[in-house]
């Protein structure tokens, strides 16, 4: 029984050895000539527009579906399915003219196509799921011609141009309706879209491909296809770069991008980002949702005084040059400097730099006066001591950590850092139980919800931040929401961020960079967002992709694979050597027998 | 099978004397499906308590880095069925597991039976394949090591063996994937096919076990070991046995005697551990799909702790731990058919 088993077991070897010897000459090239493949870490959640919420599912469903208005590459709101729009005065109807343009299938995309999609996701609950908040201000959607939408808000929403929602063609979906939440979007290929790839292809878990849209209204994209290529970890991404396996990486560590460097075939990029990373200071406020306090900050953080004294503590151009390395810039605003018209940047005099000795005056002046040993003590005589909650989930968290730990030990406040799980780091933020954190989001173009999350009825919710509650902040952001002249709303927004800033809501510390890299021997001509030093991917847009050009002269299509008859010959060999070794070894077996 | 000896050796007996063989044997089938039954059973319950005490809000996680309110983090809530009270939330999953309803995932918005299904070939095969080759490469280095103890081939074999039992698999296949991928340009850098697949069904076939040869040998690298230190010692424990010596005297060849005699009884404890493993093959090796991108079910498990995805947690344990369960009562049933000793008594 054994020898059988033990022979079964080699020849699958042999056979399974063999295959692979074979194959490397049976590969296919990625059909339809040059194909962009994009290295993608992130799972994919959903490709159905109405579901999908992940960056990488949402990303496809950008190329795959126009929305009405869509940010540039500068980040404003430009004409895309809608070639005009006007808002009547009474700041609450919006007119949208629709563009003469198709489907992928050739039918016309009509303002009937758009207010089914919005109409679905105001009225059936299945469809609110990515976009629901989106649609919450609209009180009707309504298509008066072929050309003509006409949507009525509830308030007045400077916001609407920024809203991000595919939209899909009615004549595909309308018989879908009562799957519409649980459909994967593709059952059947091609999909029907308006974007600039038609997504021809999905494995699960591992590919994504999408072929250049010929009627698409900008004109059919240079590149023939891109395809999402998954890599469970960038080590492994960066080397199929290398190789040639894929032409895009995206999100490198610092060391991954330092080791691309040199190589005449690619091309790096360190792409200004929408994120930003702030330090967390617990405001210990009651809770938005039924006005009951919650959590355990510590009291202390209550006293504007000794936030600001944390954040003279802190040196953030240390964080930049020697945790970040320099892959980031110094930030002081939650909305990130790539959107020039939001951001903000305080005043000189406004401005909290670097300064222990004033943390220290802030601190005596707030009543912690340093002990003996250094270490200051509040009026209650208790020491000042405040714990730090941090995932685990970014590497550079602990080093930052040990910084701060440093720098408050200056000022004569113990920081005590704990190290979490990202989920367990989050229930402890939601919960309020925390007294700093490392936190971060990503912004939109539109700056309002980020500013609404600030808003007092976020705190003790999922998505709340430092539990900050301000009633002339929530003033501003009502009053920003409802101002449709830019220039207007923008010095409201200003204001608000000041007031963030002056409150010390959080420390923003930094806005880490993107970092990427392509084979420019393939591709090139990628516009980035914002043009100037932007990102990529991870755009609220599609002009990475969108404007990817191949390079005209291409060694690696068609023709021979070397490496494949390299692999077939060795594959051969073994294969050979293993028949070999079995036919002596029968031979063997028999005369054993026979004795 | 048939010049198998009773050994005085330490083979588990499994069975106990009963009235009559045929009888017994039911009843101990009967017991030992049972005990699977009960252990599924808790299974069960275990699984909707325990992804419930994970830390993580499943509402926060698909509504992270999105504009989003208070309302709508209320609604999802309500659509995951998060709102109910606990008792209702575990009829519920009772219920529809009776039906044999999974449930949807949070993430995935699909049917979690579907998202198993659609991960269970690949893992099998990958983590299968290693498994086949590692048992057969185990046990044949070391039923050659032991019979030749001390000698250099079996420090040599043992040494590596060890080596690569020792080194981290992560580590282990990055290198692998640097020569072999990368420098040697040999094999693919990530996935099961080549993305977006190929056409044909021989084309497909090459395609897939020309991206299964790293991972499989980074597993088989790995895990070899334990079959090859199982075999040499059991088989060590052979070595001295009389009827070895009986078999020399009748002038066997010492390859035979080995082959014929000492391997069969020392394979008895081996053959536990092989059927142990083969119930760990579906939940595969979340470290080397992790290195080489392979789209498995022990993947998709670890990523749903991120979320934490609870329906699809619970999904994959209940697979997962029925696969364990089903091998250890195949182990038992055919540990009897395999020891005569266990059988005859």
């Amino acid at each position: 029984m054994s020898r059988g088993l033990r022979r079964l077991a080699c020849l699958f070897a042999a056979m399974v050895m063999a295959l692979a010897g074979g194959a490397g000459t049976a590969l296919a090239q990625p059909p339809g000539g040059a194909v962009l493949r994009v290295a993608v870490t992130q799972e994919i959640d959903s490709l159905n527009p109405f579901v999908a919420v992940f960056l990488t599912s949402t990303q496809v469903n950008r190329l795959m579906y126009e929305y009405l208005t869509t940010a540039g590459p500068d980040n404003s709101a430009q004409p895309a399915l809608a070639e005009s729009w006007q808002a009547a005065p009474d700041k609450l109807t919006w007119t949208f003219r629709i563009r003469e343009a198709n489907w992928s299938d050739g039918k016309p995309i009509t303002a009937k196509d758009v207010a089914f999609t919005y109409n679905q996701i105001m009225t059936n609950d299945a469809a609110k799921e990515a976009n629901g908040g989106a649609v919450e201000n609209y009180a009707s959607v309504t298509a008066t011609d072929d050309r003509t939408l006409v949507i009525v808000t509830k308030q007045p929403m400077a916001s609407i141009l920024n809203s991000e929602i595919p939209i899909v063609p009615e004549h595909i979906w309308a018989s879908q309706v009562d799957r519409i939440g649980t459909l994967t979007n593709t059952e059947t290929f091609p999909v029907v879209g308006s974007g600039p790839y038609v997504l021809t292809g999905y494995q699960e878990g591992q590919s994504v491909t999408l072929q250049a849209n010929d009627s698409y209204w900008r004109g059919r994209p240079k590149a023939d296809g891109v395809q999402l290529v998954k890599y469970e970890n960038t080590d492994a991404a960066v080397q199929g770069l290398r190789k040639g396996d894929i032409d895009l990486v995206r999100d490198t560590t610092p060391a991954q991008f330092d080791s691309l460097a040199g190589d005449p075939n690619i091309t790096r990029n360190e792409g200004r980002n929408r994120r930003f990373t702030e330090l967390l200071m617990n405001w210990s406020n009651p809770s938005g949702v039924d006005g009951k306090p919650f959590g355990d900050g510590n009291p202390a953080l209550k006293d504007v005084r000794v936030r600001r004294a944390l954040h003279h503590a802190i040196d953030v151009n240390a964080v930049v040059e020697r945790i970040k390395q320099g892959h980031s810039e110094p930030g002081y605003s939650i909305i990130p400097p790539v959107y020039p018209d939001w951001t903000f940047t305080p005043a000189p005099g406004q401005r909290r730099d670097f300064d222990p000795e004033k943390a220290k005056a802030l601190l005596d002046e707030a009543g912690y006066r340093a002990g003996p040993d250094g270490k200051r003590v509040g009026p209650d005589g208790k020491p000042l001591a405040l714990r730090l909650v941090s995932s685990t989930d970014v590497a550079t968290n602990r080093q930052l950590a040990d910084f701060m730990v440093g720098w408050f030990n200056q000022i004569g406040v113990t920081l005590t850092p704990t190290f979490k799980s990202s989920n367990q780091a989050d229930d402890d933020m939601s919960a309020g139980n925390f007294d700093l954190a490392f936190s971060g989001w990503s912004v939109n173009p539109d700056p309002d919800p980020m500013l609404h999350q600030q808003t007092c009825s976020y705190n003790a919710t999922a998505q709340s931040d430092s539990g900050y509650c301000n009633p002339e902040y929530d003033r501003l952001y009502a009053a920003q929401q409802a101002e449709l002249d830019k220039p207007k709303r923008q010095e409201i927004v200003k204001q608000m961020n000041s007031l963030l800033y002056d409150d010390v809501h959080a420390v923003v510390l930094t806005h880490d960079r993107l970092l990427e890299a392509y084979r420019s021997d393939r591709f090139t001509g990628f516009v980035t967002q914002p043009a100037e030093g932007g990102v990529i991917t991870g755009q609220t847009g599609y002009w990475g992709y969108y404007n990817a050009t191949p390079v005209a002269t291409q060694a690696n299509t068609g023709g021979g694979n070397p490496a494949g008859i390299i692999a077939a010959v060795i594959g051969g060999v073994i294969v050979l050597g293993l028949v070999a070794f079995f036919v002596v070894r029968g031979r063997r077996s028999s005369s054993d027998e026979r004795e | 099978m048939t010049d198998l000896l009773p050994s005085t050796t330490t083979a588990t007996d499994l069975a106990e004397p009963t009235k009559g063989r045929a009888q017994g044997g039911l009843a101990f089938v009967l017991r030992t499906i049972g005990g699977g039954l009960i252990s599924m059973a808790l299974i069960v319950v275990l699984g909707f308590f325990m992804f419930r005490v994970l830390p993580g809000d499943p509402v926060r996680a698909m509504t992270r880095d999105r504009p989003g309110n208070p309302e709508q983090l209320a609604r999802l809530r309500a659509e995951f069925g998060l709102d109910q009270p606990l008792p209702q939330q575990f009829l519920d999953y009772l219920g529809d597991l009776a039906r044999g309803d999974l449930g949807t995932s949070y993430k995935y918005s699909q049917p979690v039976t579907d998202l198993i299904l659609g991960r269970l070939w690949p893992t099998v095969l990958l983590t299968g394949t290693a498994l086949v080759i590692s048992v057969a490469l185990g046990l044949w280095l070391g039923s050659r090591a032991a019979w030749r103890h001390g000698s250099a081939f079996d420090r040599f074999t043992t040494a590596t063996a060890l080596v690569l039992w020792s080194v981290p698999t992560f580590w282990l296949g990055l290198i692998v994937l640097m020569v072999f991928a990368v420098a040697l340009d040999l094999f693919p850098t990530a996935g099961m096919t080549s993305p977006g697949g190929v056409d044909g069904f021989f084309p497909a076939v090459l395609d897939v076990a020309h991206h299964l040869v790293l991972p499989c040998l980074t597993m088989v690298a790995v895990v070899y070991a334990q079959y090859l230190m199982v075999m040499r010692s059991s088989l060590l424990e052979e070595m001295t046995a009389d009827y070895l010596t009986t078999a020399r005297a009748k002038g066997l060849r010492e390859d035979l005697v080995r082959r014929r005699h000492a391997v069969p009884n020392a394979l008895l404890p081996t053959i536990t551990i092989i059927f142990l493993q083969v119930g760990f093959v579906v939940s595969g090796a979340v470290t080397v799909e992790t290195v080489f991108s392979w789209p498995g079910l022990g993947l998709l498990t670890y990523q749903a702790l991120a979320v934490p995805d609870i329906p699809l947690l619970q999904g994959t344990l209940i697979a997962l731990s029925s696969a364990v369960v089903i091998m250890n009562v195949a182990a038992d049933l055919v540990y009897r058919l395999v020891d005569p000793r266990v059988r005859t008594r």
